[in-house]
């Protein structure tokens, strides 16, 4: 091989080696994927009242490596702007009900008897961020819940790209692949004039064990005609208040007197 | 010396044996193995800035006023107009109001690691937990540590309280 050849091998090998990250990240997100994704939140977006029925598990990983799945049946009640109505049934018997009507969120134990309130005034989407960040409460799905479903769902995507064509329960849908910094996803979105989504699967990568949360959406009701009296926060006759309290590690540094 | 050392192991071996039971008997329990039931994935969030693992890792008030304060910054780059002055001005009142009462809030509401029980942590106490009534609040005392109920992450635990007026 003479010089000349050598060099141009090398300045080829160089400029590609350049410009391949640049190519494989301009490419990666899939203009596909995105607007399917688009469509569906938008479609969301519109919905004014509806309930959600689903399903859904996820991983715990334990000390020793090992990952044990719990899960729950949710049905999720709203009604913009500002009630939302949550009923769970966890899979260790755990019933509970969560209920917000624009002024105060009330979370009830039935079988404990007891409830806790917090005054919280603003929207949907105040109460469950005040739930979620304040209280430590997990609302799994909230993205769903959101009034634009697009900020968390479809935004600072990584990539993105359809599968295919895949059926969840019976229903035609497109499976999406996502990726932000946090999580990817996998997401079915139904096929046709309601894209609503079916199934999610999502990938915590950067915890150990690389836990994942999968859901399905057994039920869209779009028109839930549910009663006033659903948002309502009156405690039930004979439960008693208990606070809301969260753990703060910082507490345990010798700060605080609890 | 091979006593001395035999002694060494054992104590080794008797020291390991305690901090592994300790940290055990701190979580929950189901049918005798330590099971942790919420982790990150319990979530359910695909959000790429929320915290990692909100169950666990509480957020400092620090925090909270660093984000309102850059939402504050960010406002106020972008105003125009007298208009805009003013609504931030009330902006501003509003946020100062409600910093001072998530301070209130969180001072109440914060607990240190291990004052919370879960239901099952709570039942395998080995003392017999009395329930005595004051007021409207049920307390249940376990030798000299008190308890009451709290909502914890979605779930109702046993937090350690300071005994009531007159006990």
């Amino acid at each position: 091989m003479n010089q000349l050849m050598k060099v141009v091998i090398g300045l080829t090998l160089f400029t590609s080696a350049l410009s391949y990250p640049l190519q494989v990240f301009a490419a990666e997100v899939d203009e596909e994927a995105v607007t399917i994704l688009k469509r569906s939140t938008a479609f969301m977006a519109k919905a004014t009242e509806f309930k959600i029925t689903t399903e859904f598990g996820f991983d715990v990983v334990q000390e020793t490596g090992q990952k044990l799945e719990f899960g729950a049946h949710h049905e999720v009640t709203i009604r913009r702007p500002d009630k939302a109505h949550l009923e769970f049934s966890r899979r260790d018997g755990v019933q509970g009900r969560m209920v917000f009507d624009g002024k105060q969120i009330v979370v009830l134990d039935p079988d404990e008897k007891v409830y806790s309130l917090e005054e919280i005034k603003g929207d949907v989407d105040t109460a469950f961020d005040f739930l979620v960040e304040e209280l430590q409460m997990p609302i799994p799905l909230d993205d769903f819940f959101s009034s634009d479903p697009a900020k968390s769902l479809a935004a600072n995507l990584e990539s993105g790209y359809v599968v295919g064509e895949s059926e969840v329960a019976g229903i035609s849908c497109d499976h999406l692949a996502l990726r932000n910094a946090r999580v990817d996803f996998q997401i079915w979105i139904a096929r046709g004039d309601k894209p609503l989504p079916r199934r999610i699967v999502i990938t915590y990568k950067n915890e150990e064990g690389q836990p994942q949360f999968w859901a399905n959406f057994l039920e869209w009701d779009l028109a839930p005609h549910v009663p006033d009296t659903l948002f309502s926060t009156k405690p039930p006759e004979g439960a008693t208040q208990i606070p809301f309290v969260i753990i703060d590690p910082s507490l345990n540094d010798g700060r605080g007197t609890r | 010396m091979i006593s001395k050392f035999t002694f060494f192991l054992g104590s080794l071996a008797l020291l390991m044996f305690l901090v592994i039971t300790t940290e055990a008997d701190a979580r929950g329990r189901a049918g005798g193995k330590s099971v942790s039931r919420s982790g990150p994935a319990s979530g359910g969030s695909v959000k790429s800035a929320r915290q990692p693992n909100a169950s666990t890792k509480a957020k400092s008030i620090g925090d909270a006023r660093d984000r309102k304060q850059d939402a504050r910054d960010d406002r106020r780059d972008h105003k125009d107009d007298v208009r805009d002055d003013r609504r931030d001005f009330r902006d501003d009142v509003r946020d100062d109001r409600r910093d001072f009462r998530d301070d209130v809030r969180d001072d109440r509401r914060r607990w240190r690691v291990g004052s919370v029980l879960t239901v099952s942590a709570f039942r395998a106490l080995t003392c017999t937990t009395e329930t005595i009534i004051v007021g409207n609040v049920t307390y249940y005392r376990c030798g000299t540590t008190w308890y009451s109920k709290a909502h914890q992450g979605g779930n109702v635990t046993y937090i350690v309280v300071t005994a009531p007026a007159g006990y």
